[in-house]
């Protein structure tokens, strides 16, 4: 090669890997540093959506309250315009997480209707889903399953006007009233449902990717009862509550409760229940296999209409679909559950 | 100069220092459009730049096809890198010989030295040089020569380069060469443009509706652009080289304001044959007391390329000799190599064999006693570049015009094989046709040109008949002139027969010794042709007797 081509070909591949670097370096640096997290997301949500919010965090979860005027109507439904807030709240939630050095796994969006502070909206979605999401790596559909949302009463409302009842049969002076409160009965939630925010204050706990998935395997349960219309025609889907339920934090297990009532034969040959813990199994399988969770010893499903508990082990619920395993190979039941077919 | 030389590379590289401002400027664009963006976006972008990249290839390799294929583009490209004057480094030193050539190129170089002096004085500076000559002579040495000596940049391209089977293709590359060597000029304060081979864009051109457009276009352009200097500043000076004659050549191209100067590069003289030598020989590890002087005796007609190759190959011969020097010897086999070729084993039939020595007999003794202007250095029956046998015959010295008589000679030599089959066998072979360079083409053609084109012939036709289109001939004429062609040949087979019927012992000595040795070299065969009487014949040219003897002892 003639020198003057390779000068020009050096200085051209010493300009790429100089724009390389520059472009490496300028991805390098958060858009959102850690210390500034909350403020963040407040400054965010003001300048683009005109939304006060308030933001905690706590551990590796981030929690955002939004109270609105008119989030439900008069049949306790979202409004289409409360929907399109959440949506925002979701994206600005989003993009923060992704663009921050903190080690942000899950984020809580909290939205009161600031006339019924009673009831709330809660969506817990996990980083990981979102950035999976956000690759394409996994389906719209499945992206909307991984997502926990609950519309309920908020619960340190349900706790305090209890109290506050108390209190008033008693006669308890306000302050001695605040005090007790503050020291007895506002203390951080340990479970996923007292997740929620209440006069001026957040009740968040740091989720841990357990119990995520156990109350989305109760969250799919529901879904999947009450979507799929050959499940619905089946089954009377009523409730149903993940839990994990851990062992000094050496392993653990899942506790799934449900009360699902058989409506109809599934075939001649099918029994009806068998067909409701296959589809339950199915279900956790799912779960366990999208997050590639392995670390647990079983899967205990309590069946509280026949209030009866059955057990699977971490083994078979990861082979039974691999292998193509049945239900009664592998569920530990009492004696007859199985036996009993029909409609309750 | 400085600032020229700057605004010389900008308008170069004009397209290149564009391309590169925009893509500094997407540079600096992306880094800050992926600054706007959120770290995750940006990371995302990031990662997806190398898929980007190879995708921007593939959409760009598609591109370069179909534009190369489809739109031409590509073909057009002049890639000719300018080498500077002093890189060449080939002085008027290195030019041996031609020396009349050589002061007329010094003189051009003075006048491109002096342009300005020139154009103040009025004088209309040299635009174009265009040197003539017969191949391997030097042309292309001397242009670089030129180059050297003017100090200029030197572009050199071959006239084949512009040819292309696309109409516009090669007109499109001679604006090209012309704009560099433009661009060169005003920088450097002029350019040599060395089209070698310039006969290939340069022959008369044709207006016929049928082909030739593409070479009519690249001359058109040619032309064009060496007028279109007059206007310029720029010191552009156009050498082109052709073995081609002057006359094939399109006459606009010849015309002053263009090639101003025109430059006959001649085979090498007696002296500069001398010089050559020296100079190859001085190359390789010769022995000291070679001759110079009869070395270029030998090579009478041989140019400087032929006297080039003559001395590498006497070298590869000294080195398969296991000799350490090249000596007298070693040169005669390569001259014999270089002029007759090749050795190779063919097996022929007796009856071929013995044939061939009659055929090459008759030459020998045709040429010994009908051309005294040549000397019979070699007679062979060993097959060489597809003939079964040769007589080597080379001119004493060089002939720049031959008279009637020579021809004549030539011819019988030419008929000398084919009348002594017929006199021995009373029946003749292929070996006397069957080719251009056969017997027989070689006969007919000089008696056909004598009398055509020379006035040669015997029935008084004077001229050139050449140039009339035949339909435009008489019919009488034509009669007259093809029996004057026959007159011509039958006079000299007549002759022939006559010589050799009166030299049969001579004939048949001769064939016996080629059948019994293959080879006859000159001192043997100057003895047998003594033993009956015959002494060499004087030429009339000056030339020492030892010079036909390629012994060592001379």
């Amino acid at each position: 090669m003639k020198r003057g081509k390779l000068k020009t070909y050096a200085a051209f591949c010493a300009g790429l890997l100089t724009a390389g670097m520059l472009l490496a370096l300028a991805a390098c640096i958060p858009t959102y540093p850690k210390e500034k997290l909350p403020e963040a997301v407040k400054i965010v949500c003001k300048d683009e959506y005109g939304m006060n919010v308030d933001v905690m965090v706590v551990g590796e979860t981030m929690g955002i309250y939004y109270p609105m005027e008119g989030l439900l109507d008069v049949g306790l439904g979202i409004k289409k315009d409360a929907w399109d807030e959440i949506s925002n709240l979701i994206l600005v939630a989003s993009r923060v997480v992704l663009s921050t050095d903190a080690d942000i796994k899950f984020y809580c969006v909290i939205t009161q209707d600031a006339r019924l502070p009673e009831l709330q909206i809660v969506i817990i979605k996990y980083v990981d889903d979102v950035k999976r999401g956000m690759y394409r790596n996994i389906s719209r559909n499945e992206s909307f399953k991984r997502t926990l949302f609950s519309l309920n009463l908020t619960p340190q409302a349900k706790k305090e006007r209890s109290i506050e009842k108390v209190f008033a049969k008693l006669g308890v002076e306000e302050e001695t009233r605040k005090k007790v409160l503050d020291e007895f009965f506002r203390s951080p939630p340990t479970r996923l449902s007292d997740i929620g925010y209440w006069r001026g204050r957040f009740y968040l706990k740091d989720i841990s990717i357990e119990e995520f998935l156990a109350a989305q395997m109760s969250n799919r349960i529901k879904l999947d009862f009450r979507g799929d219309k050959r499940l619905e025609q089946l089954f009377a889907y009523k409730t149903s509550e993940g839990t994990y339920i851990s062992r000094d934090g050496k392993g653990g297990h899942f506790l799934i409760k449900f009360k699902i009532t058989d409506q109809r034969p599934v075939d001649e040959i099918t029994n009806p229940r068998v067909k409701k813990i296959q589809e339950i199994l199915r279900i956790i399988n799912e779960v366990v296999y999208g997050y590639k969770f392995y670390n647990f010893d079983f899967v205990a499903m309590e069946d509280q209409l026949e209030n009866t508990q059955l057990r699977v082990s971490a083994r078979d619920i990861l082979d039974f679909i691999k292998k193509g395993l049945s239900v009664e190979e592998i569920v530990r039941a009492p004696s007859g559950y199985f036996l009993q077919a029909g409609a309750q | 100069m400085l600032s020229r030389k700057v605004k010389m590379h900008l308008r170069q590289n004009k397209t290149k220092i564009i391309i590169g401002l925009i893509i500094f400027i997407l540079v600096i664009l992306s880094i800050v459009g992926l600054m706007s963006l959120e770290s995750f976006y940006r990371k995302m972008t990031l990662a997806t730049m190398p898929v980007q990249f190879i995708m921007a290839g593939i959409h760009a390799g598609i591109f370069v096809f179909m534009y190369l294929t489809f739109m031409r583009g590509g073909f057009a490209k002049l890639d000719k890198a300018p080498i500077k004057g002093k890189d060449v480094s080939i002085t008027w030193d290195d030019v041996i010989g031609m020396d009349d050539a050589k002061l007329e190129a010094e003189e051009v170089v003075q006048l491109i030295k002096d342009r300005a002096s020139v154009q103040k004085m009025g004088g209309s500076v040299v635009k174009g040089l265009l040197m003539l000559g017969p191949p391997g002579c030097g042309k292309t040495y001397m242009a670089k020569a030129i180059a050297t000596e003017a100090d200029m940049p030197f572009i050199s391209m071959s006239g084949s380069e512009f040819v292309e089977v696309f109409v516009g293709v090669g007109a499109s590359r001679v604006r090209k060469l012309f704009k560099k060597a433009r661009d060169l000029a005003y920088g450097y304060g002029g350019c040599i443009l060395f089209i070698d081979e310039i006969d290939a864009i340069g022959r008369s051109r044709t207006f016929s509706f049928m082909g030739g457009q593409e070479t009519n276009s690249t001359l058109n352009q040619l032309l064009a652009e060496m007028d279109g200097l007059k206007g310029k500043e720029e010191n552009v000076i156009v050498i082109g080289a052709t073995n081609a004659q002057e006359q094939h050549l399109d006459q606009a191209l010849l015309r002053p304001g263009r090639f101003d100067r025109k430059l006959m590069v001649t085979p090498p003289s007696q002296d500069d044959r001398e010089k050559l030598f020296k100079f190859y020989l001085d190359k390789v590890k010769a022995e000291p007391d070679l001759d110079f002087g009869r070395l270029a005796r030998r090579a009478v007609g041989k140019s400087p390329a032929d006297i080039a190759n003559i001395v590498k190959e006497s070298a590869l011969i000294a080195t398969r000799n296991k000799k350490t020097a090249v000596g007298l010897k070693e040169i005669s086999e390569a001259f014999e190599r270089v002029d007759l070729g090749i050795k190779y084993r063919l097996t022929v039939t007796p009856k071929e064999k013995e044939m061939t020595a009659y055929h090459e007999s008759g030459h020998l003794i045709t040429t010994f006693l009908k051309a005294p202007s040549k000397t019979v250095f070699k007679a062979s029956i060993i097959p060489r570049r597809g003939a079964l046998g040769v007589v080597w015959t080379p001119e004493r010295e060089e002939l720049h015009s031959k008279s009637k008589e020579h021809l004549i000679a030539e011819i019988m030599i030419s008929l000398g094989g084919y009348t002594a089959e017929k006199i021995k066998y009373n029946t003749t072979t292929t070996g006397v046709g069957g080719g251009s360079g056969s017997d027989f083409s070689q006969a007919m053609r000089i008696a056909h040109a004598m009398v055509w084109s020379y006035g040669m012939g015997g029935s008084g036709h004077v001229g050139d008949y050449t140039v009339i289109p035949k339909e435009q001939l008489s019919e009488d004429i034509r009669v007259g002139l093809n029996r004057d062609t026959n007159d011509i040949m039958e006079g000299c087979l007549e002759e022939v027969r006559k010589t050799l019927k009166d030299n049969i012992e001579l004939l048949d000595r001769f064939a016996r010794e080629l059948l019994k040795r293959e080879e006859l070299e000159y001192d043997e065969i100057l003895a047998i042709f003594k033993e009956f009487g015959h002494e060499e014949k004087d030429s009339g040219m000056d030339l020492p007797v030892e010079d036909r003897q390629w012994d060592e002892k001379g």
